[in-house]
């Protein structure tokens, strides 16, 4: 199996999970009691949900496409979970949903970073998920 | 498939480098000191900038090492003392420009209202800045990069917000409310301007970057200048428009909070469309994304240039292994220490000021190399006069501004300043040192072998006096 086949299925599961994750943090202050800081959950919704499916158009062009701003969604994910949890009102399914959608981002951000380091140049490989 | 960057990704490259996180984290500042007149700053450092550039363009073109900063000095001068040096600042630079995104990357995430400024007392700017170094860190260990190729989109978004924020701004304030716009002018005959470009001379350094790496460019003799030519001016350009529009819409918030007054005045201009929330988020996620890939590039590019100091021995080898593939771990390790401790402990606007002088330092001194080599038929002397003369002017003014206006800023640039100097030196000339211990020894020895005879007959004379002297009592 080349490192391409190896890496491109992972990359649009990864772009997939983060578009969805994207979407849902838009439609929830819509759909759910208790939402705060709409505009700000709309905006890094988009923004998410606009990282992942970037990815996914991408690498269905270029098989070896590299998550080089992968880490933003980590750092975004950081941002929700600790704005939910130091400024929002505990215990709303807003809040809930805003605590299990970053959890999700820390997680996908994290994964990415450790599965790509496999990837990277100084293991012998041909590509690096970041390069 | 070809590696090799064209026109488009080595302008994206310049560009990204320049605006990516510069003006988010140096608008405040220099909005701070020189207010409606800001704009004249960024006019003056880009002028000296793109003569600066034009020098590092004319040397790359009559030397036959075509490597930057370091390669121009040991080709040009022959000094590798010197050439030493100026590697040695250009990544304190890099450090100090690391620290100053950190800063501004914490401070807009502050200024997002989802994390407070203090918790159980503690401020959390340096916490907050301290992790993004740490991720970067991280990312870069586990063999993360971000290419001029992989950032073209993302410049082209960067830049579209900034150009999106300077053009409505600007229709926002004339024609859609008939604001007076201040150009301030009143300012331009002191010496207010040239303060700001000092200041701001570190927003214009990421186009030298394409230097270091030029067997990956297309072309590059002809590639780069073209690059250096269109994204200075066009960083220009963006720079003018949002200071602008800034320091007329958020005049209040340059004085409370100056390193987040861009998001005021997104807010302001959004209003007009009931979204004033929308803007400061907008603003804040792109400065957040734009400081962050900028810790991000800034750290892969410094740990290759270390690299490349290890190798020509301008470096200790601790710092790294250069033979290994990539980037040593260790020399990564190290930049992220020293960059989180400066920080942590750094105001953005000392911070700010070192990195600037650093580059005002590396810059000049090139534009001086380049003047030396006016004799040559493609060199034309005036570009390089006035880099040189515009560089070694921006150091003193800073530091007069700095000694009146904010003494506790003037004496931590100095120290850090004249310590880096100091290590530089010691380094440097390790070689000669001891040798030149050696000569102090003997000297001191020959000198005290002369006084201990001095002494010797010094006290023969007295005995000598003595005993004549109790002869004569006798």
């Amino acid at each position: 199996m080349t490192t391409a086949e190896q890496y491109a299925p992972v990359v649009k599961w990864l772009s997939a999970a983060v578009a969805l994750v994207g979407l849902w943090i838009v439609i929830a202050p819509a759909i759910l009691p208790g939402s705060e800081f709409v505009s700000t959950h709309v905006v890094v919704g988009v923004v998410v949900a606009a990282v992942g499916v970037g990815y996914l158009i991408q690498v269905s062009w270029d098989p070896e496409t590299k998550l080089a701003s992968i880490w933003f969604v980590l750092v975004l994910g950081v941002l929700l979970f600790t704005g939910a949890v130091l400024t929002h009102e505990p215990g709303t399914a807003f809040f809930w949903s805003t605590v299990v959608a970053s959890v999700l981002m820390i997680a996908l951000g994290l994964g990415a970073i450790a599965w790509g380091s496999r990837f990277s140049a100084g293991n012998g490989k041909q590509t690096s998920i970041f390069e | 498939m070809s590696e090799q960057f064209g026109l488009k990704e080595s302008v994206s490259m310049a560009l990204g480098g320049m605006i990516g996180g510069g003006i988010y984290a140096v608008l405040g500042v220099v909005a701070k000191v020189a207010m409606y007149a800001t704009w004249v700053g960024f006019v003056a450092a880009g002028v000296v900038a793109i003569c600066a550039g034009y020098s590092y363009v004319k040397l790359n073109e009559i030397g036959d090492t075509h490597g930057g900063s370091v390669s121009f000095v040991q080709e040009f001068v022959g000094n590798s003392t010197l050439a030493g040096m100026v590697g040695w600042s250009l990544l304190f630079g890099y450090v100090g420009s690391m620290a100053m995104y950190a800063f501004a990357f914490a401070e807009f995430t502050i200024g997002f209202n989802m994390i407070p400024a203090e918790a159980m007392g503690v401020s959390l700017r340096p916490i907050i800045s301290i992790s993004a170094v740490a991720l970067f860190v991280l990312l870069n260990v586990a063999g993360a990069r971000v290419t001029g190729s992989a950032e073209n989109v993302l410049v082209a978004a960067k830049v579209g917000i900034l150009v999106a924020f300077g053009i409505w701004g600007l229709l926002y304030l004339v024609p859609v409310t008939s604001q007076s716009v201040s150009l301030g002018f009143g300012r331009l005959s002191g010496i207010t301007p040239l303060v700001a470009a000092a200041i701001s001379f570190v927003a214009f350094q990421g186009w030298q970057l394409l230097f270091y790496d030029q067997e990956s460019i297309e072309d590059p003799l002809e590639t780069i200048p073209r690059a250096v030519y269109i994204s200075i001016p066009a960083a220009v350009a963006i720079y003018i428009m949002v200071a602008v529009v800034t320091t007329n819409l958020a005049p209040e918030a340059i004085q409370q909070h100056p390193h987040v007054a861009l998001g005021d005045a997104a807010s302001e201009m959004l209003g007009y469309f009931g979204i004033a929330s929308l803007g400061f988020v907008i603003v804040s996620l792109s400065a957040l994304f734009s400081t962050g890939s900028a810790i991000n590039a800034t750290l892969f590019s410094s740990a290759h240039f270390a690299k490349g100091l290890i190798s020509s021995d301008l470096l200790p080898d601790h710092f790294g292994d250069a033979d290994g593939d990539g980037v040593p771990e260790k020399t990564i390790l190290i930049l992220g220490v020293v960059t989180a401790v400066f920080t942590a402990v750094g105001s953005l606007s000392a911070i700010t000021s070192f990195a600037s002088l650093a580059f005002i330092v590396v810059f000049g001194a090139m534009s001086v190399i380049a003047f030396r080599h006016r004799d040559h038929e493609s060199v034309n002397p005036v570009p390089p006069a006035i880099g040189a003369v515009g560089a070694f002017a921006f150091a003193p003014i800073m530091f007069w501004n700095l000694y009146h206006r904010d003494p506790g800023t003037f004496w931590m640039v100095l120290v850090v300043a004249a310590v880096v100097i100091g290590v530089e030196v010691l380094y440097f000339e390790r070689d000669h040192l001891p040798d030149e211990l050696q000569g102090v020894t003997e000297e001191l020895e020959t000198d005290l072998s002369k006084l201990e005879k001095d002494v010797e007959s010094l006290a023969e004379n007295l005995r000598v006096d003595t005993s004549n002297g109790s002869e004569t009592d006798r």
